[in-house]
């Protein structure tokens, strides 16, 4: 009925001060609550944006060992550019290119910096670029035969982001682990940490430094088609244990789906903001219990208007819907003002973050979100009212009216 | 309303009525043995010193309360053994209340507390508010409905009172001590106002310890230790 | 300034508000559980912290790699044995040693899993003294072991790591090599630490025939002069490595310089999750100003009869402030109490899955100062409504219906 929102809304207003107080509760609450969640779900799309992820038709293979530094830095047996060839021979497969992955040392202006270089096969050089979405910002990209030569991220270029204090364009000489390089070109960002830090350079020279053979880090393959993509993974498993004779079950390499790679970082992700936002609700609960309070104190309050209303023909029902509806409309109001500030201190967080991650993440209004607080800060406030409602729809008429 | 029988004439009949309290091994017996028959059409007061049980009768005749003995009827229903919900509602329906200290509700403008009763029986919000303003206009207050109760004087809230209780067009008005809180000029306005109503046809129960406004009805029960001490009637 | 009967009053007052005390009291006990509860395993985490560096790790200094690569594990960093041994001429150096770590694929009945195989020269068991680690059963390893494991603690408990529980002398296969078990490490606390395996150094040489080098290295150094001596190792290993000052592809650093690194890390999770406890502290705070205001609009009209009898405001001002520092202190003690409670469940429960090193701790000052704390907010959430009660003005209040 419209008749109990805007009584019980001008009974909130006459209040004053307390109701105010009361809201202030839920509200503060609510504001953590959601800024919370919107800057968990900001950190969890910048930190999956991070592993750049693209491409849904890649799969990658990684050799089995412990997940420390770089992908195939720290195996047992590693794979080898033998395996991505065989792989490449699938049916489901369109490409399969083996990358190495290694971290050294990077030299400009007499500053040091430590990271990652990674490798491109010559003559695969367009497979890869199109595969991994590669464009340069500034310069050209690597061809075969550039031997001597490098490409850079995005982040090292720019004297604000790279740490040599000077700006890194295309001509300019660099060191990497001591040998002079020429960089050719300057990536496009990619708004992932990692990747906008990484030197790029020809197998041959990046192999000429580290010395890995025919040892590769992983293997970065292209599904025929997207629905292929479960049977390639397991047409890529058989193969791998036939070749590197394991038993099933006891498969020694993983072969993962784009998803399947973010999965085990979003679950920690995932763990941590849940565990954040169950602090954070105990605010939410706190809240509710000054709901409860004030309900309590204004149902004694009103004993002589409840009096009188079940004197007129109030039926219980009727009382204690007046104050189930007046609390709820208490969780509501606080939740709508929560709602609003929490949102804007989520969008602060998230700003705060890209520039930090040198991320580009834009922050989402999750409609189901609001639309799931709005509806939980009315339960919340109903609910706390349920029992101070309850009390003043038993009444006695005449006790009550007695005031 | 399903019962035709002897009762039906009668807008509401207590039938040895007692009301008693126990305290304990004490028994207070604040209403001990009362017969009233009020009939369409009555003026009646029911006068009594403090701890007659004046109190306890008004609040036994307007179904606000349940008798320990004896039945109560009410629009010839049998309400003794009623829930409090339904009292309520059947309460809403047939009688109209005047209080001595108004009771009107704070937050609700003064058309809106005259259309609170008619909500509670589920009338409609358009013929709520024509009702309201025609019983407003009534009681001359038709230039003020939309004020609230704190901005206006006794007189004219005891007025709001009396067109809330003619809301539902219920069969009976009962008032307690509806001059109480008023000075002599406003109480004899409102006295007269209800003598007007009980012209036209309306039955109305005043409860008062005060002689002067008990003088206006036709019957006098006058009370004294819960029960029935005589009962007068006006010679006109 | 308050006297007895004032007290009495008070706390006659809140008992009789049974209900309305009781739920400003849950709002603020809640907040004080959760600050306790974090607090107390935070101090345990930096125990735990301080434990490590005791003194038998003071005299310590480590020179890891300062690639990207997890500290340590980078396998383009490694000393030679030329090195370490330049290391050890260092005046002030009395010791140094080096360990490899590779990655394993451990067997046991036909099950497997991936963890950490490193090595040490039993000889100058440096590594192990760092951390104080002992055998929890068998023994550790001795020179000229080949063939010989030491595990860690996990293994000798059924269905921690295998299926099977592992015992002296039960046979392994690593890296395709078997080995016999010679001892069991003592618990260390967390999983991956308790399921690593230890080889001698020169084992580790034969295992892979690739020229190793070693991943970290600890030294054992003067204590009194470990600042002068770290920096003389610095630029030792510059000189042996050919590198300019700056462009270190190490770092030295004496252990509990690593271990403030930690120390700090901690601090950021701790205060943050403490700060999102302190707002439910602060809504608890506007409950209970709401509840002291309610209470003292009930009771106008016995405030203006108080004080028609002589009570000054300033008495006023006192009852109403002890009774909201009185709640602040109930509270509190109920919190504490209660997070007490929790914190040692919590970690008991910790410990049966594997982390035991996360247990909480408790010092008599956590105590004092969750009470304390509870009680300042209540008495500050009490200041407003206490100020107003003392200025009512007894002719109004007396009239007050």
């Amino acid at each position: 009925m419209v008749n109990y929102f805007l009584f019980s809304f001008k009974n909130l207003k006459k209040r004053g001060i307390r109701s105010w107080l009361t809201l202030l509760g839920i509200f503060i609450g609510i504001t953590t609550v959601i800024a919370l969640i919107t800057l968990g779900s900001g950190l969890k799309a910048a930190v999956n944006a991070q592993f750049g992820v693209s491409s849904t038709q890649v799969i990658t293979v990684q050799a089995g060992g412990l997940a420390y530094g770089a992908p195939g830095s720290v195996v047992v047996t590693p794979l080898t550019k033998q395996d991505a060839e065989a792989i490449e021979k699938l049916s489901s497969v369109n490409i399969a290119i083996p990358r190495n992955i290694e971290s050294g040392k990077l030299e400009y202006n007499d500053i040091v910096a430590f990271g990652y270089a990674v490798s491109i096969i010559e003559g695969r050089e367009k497979e890869i670029y199109k595969l991994l979405d590669v464009e340069t910002e500034k310069g050209s990209l690597l061809r075969s035969g550039d031997r001597g030569k490098v490409m850079l991220g995005y982040n090292l270029m720019k004297e604000e982001t790279n740490p040599f204090g000077k700006e890194i364009v295309p001509g300019k000489k660099v060191l990497v682990n001591e040998q002079k390089f020429e960089v050719v070109g300057i990536l496009e960002r990619q708004g992932s940490f990692i990747l906008d830090n990484v030197v790029w350079m020809l197998d041959s020279d990046l192999n000429d430094l580290f010395d890995y053979g025919d040892d590769v880090g992983l293997i970065a393959v292209e599904v025929k088609d997207k629905d292929l993509m479960d049977k390639a993974k397991e047409d890529i498993e058989k193969l791998l244990r036939k070749r590197r004779d394991v038993k099933v079950g006891e498969e020694d390499f993983e072969v993962s789906t784009p998803e399947a790679a973010l999965e085990q970082v979003n679950s920690v992700l995932n763990a941590i903001q849940i565990f954040i936002v169950i602090i954070a609700s105990i605010s939410i609960l706190v809240g509710a219990i000054g709901i409860i309070n004030t309900m309590t104190t204004s149902v004694l309050e009103r004993k002589k208007e409840i009096g009188t209303m079940k004197a007129i023909g109030a039926r219980n029902k009727h009382i204690f819907f007046f104050f189930f509806v007046e609390s709820g409309l208490m969780g509501l109001v606080g939740g709508m003002i929560g709602i609003i500030i929490g949102t804007a201190m989520g969008f602060a967080g998230i700003s705060a973050l890209n520039s930090f991650l040198g991320s580009t993440t834009t922050p989402d209004i999750d409609v189901v979100l609001i639309f799931f607080a709005l509806l939980g800060s009315f339960i919340v406030g109903a609910a706390a009212g349920i029992i101070p409602a309850m009390r003043a729809a038993k009444q006695n008429p005449v006790e009550a009216l007695r005031g | 309303m399903k019962k035709e029988d002897k009762h039906k004439s009668e807008v509401i009949n207590l039938n040895a009525v007692k009301k008693y309290y126990y305290m304990g091994d004490n028994v207070v017996k604040a209403v001990d043995g009362i017969n009233l028959r009020v009939k369409k059409g009555d003026f009646i007061a029911v006068m009594g010193p403090s701890g007659s049980g004046k109190s306890t009768v008004m609040n036994l005749i307007g179904n606000l309360d349940v008798p320990t003995h004896g039945d109560i009827y009410l629009g010839g229903e049998n309400t003794s053994y009623f829930s409090e919900s339904d009292l309520a509602e059947l309460r809403g329906k047939r009688v109209g209340f005047i209080f001595q200290q108004f009771n009107l509700i704070p937050n609700l403008t003064v058309k809106e507390n005259v259309m609170l009763p008619m909500d509670f029986q589920g009338v409609s919000k358009q013929e709520r508010e024509e009702i309201a303003r025609e019983l407003l206009s009534k009681v001359g207050l038709g230039d003020r409905i939309d004020f609230y109760p704190n901005q206006l004087s006794g007189g004219q809230q005891q007025r709001v009172a009396i067109a809330r209780s003619l809301a539902n067009d219920p069969d009976v008005i009962l008032a307690d001590e509806p001059t109480g809180n008023l000075d002599t000029k406003t109480g004899e306005k409102v006295i007269s106002f209800l003598k007007a109503l009980n012209k036209e046809g309306k039955t109305v129960i005043i409860v008062t310890h005060d002689l002067y406004v008990a003088k206006h009805a036709k019957v006098i029960y006058w009370l004294k230790d819960g029960k029935v001490e005589k009962k007068t009637r006006k010679r006109k | 300034m308050i006297s007895t009967e004032a007290v009495k009053y008070s706390l006659r007052n809140l008992k009789q508000r049974k209900a309305r005390s009781f739920f400003t009291l849950l709002s603020i006990f809640m907040g004080i559980t959760t600050i306790f509860i974090f607090i107390s395993f935070g101090l345990g985490l930096y125990a735990y912290i301080g434990e490590l560096s005791g003194s038998s790790s003071a005299d310590k200094v480590l020179i890891m790699s300062k690639g990207s690569g997890l500290a340590g594990l980078d396998t383009a960093f490694g000393l030679t044995k030329d090195e370490v041994k330049a290391v050890e001429n260092v005046p002030g150096v009395f010791e140094a040693t080096g360990s490899y770590f590779k990655a394993a694929e451990v067997e046991y009945r036909d099950e497997q899993i991936y963890t950490l195989i490193g090595s040490y020269d039993p000889k100058v068991p440096l590594v192990m003294e760092i951390f104080g680690i002992q055998q929890s059963e068998g023994r550790m390893l001795k020179p000229g072991d080949e063939k010989h494991i030491l595990v860690g603690y996990n293994y000798q408990v059924k269905d921690k790591i295998f299926p099977d529980a592992l015992d002296v002398n039960s046979k392994i296969n690593v890296n395709d090599v078997d080995f016999k078990v010679v001892g069991f490490l003592e618990e260390i606390g967390n999983p991956q630490d308790d399921a690593q395996v230890f080889v001698t150094n020169d084992f580790m040489e034969e295992m892979y025939d690739e020229n190793l080098s070693y991943n970290w290295v600890v030294a054992k150094v003067d204590l009194k002069n470990i600042d002068e001596v770290k920096e003389k190792i610095e630029k030792t290993l510059r000189k042996e490595r050919d590198l300019e000052e700056g462009k270190e592809d190490f770092f030295v650093q004496t252990f509990d310089e690593m271990i403030e690194g930690y120390s700090s890390a901690l601090d950021i999770v701790i205060g943050f999750v403490v700060l999102i406890a302190l707002i439910s502290v602060l809504v608890s705070a506007v409950n209970t100003a709401n509840t002291m205001i309610t209470s003292v609009i009930e009771r106008i009209k016995e405030i203006g009869v108080i004080k028609s009898i002589g009570a000054k405001n300033k008495t006023i001002l006192g009852i109403f402030l002890f009774e909201s520092s009185f709640l602040g202190f109930v509270a509190g003690v109920i919190g504490v109490l209660l997070g007490w409670g929790l914190s040692a469940l919590g970690g008991a429960i910790l410990n049966n899955v594997g982390y035991g090193f996360l247990q909480p701790s408790f010092s008599p000052w956590l105590f004092v100062g969750c009470i304390a704390f509870a009680t300042i907010t209540g008495a500050i959430s009490g200041v407003f409504p206490a100020y107003k009660a003392s200025k009512i003005n007894p002719v109004d209040a007396l009239r007050y219906e």
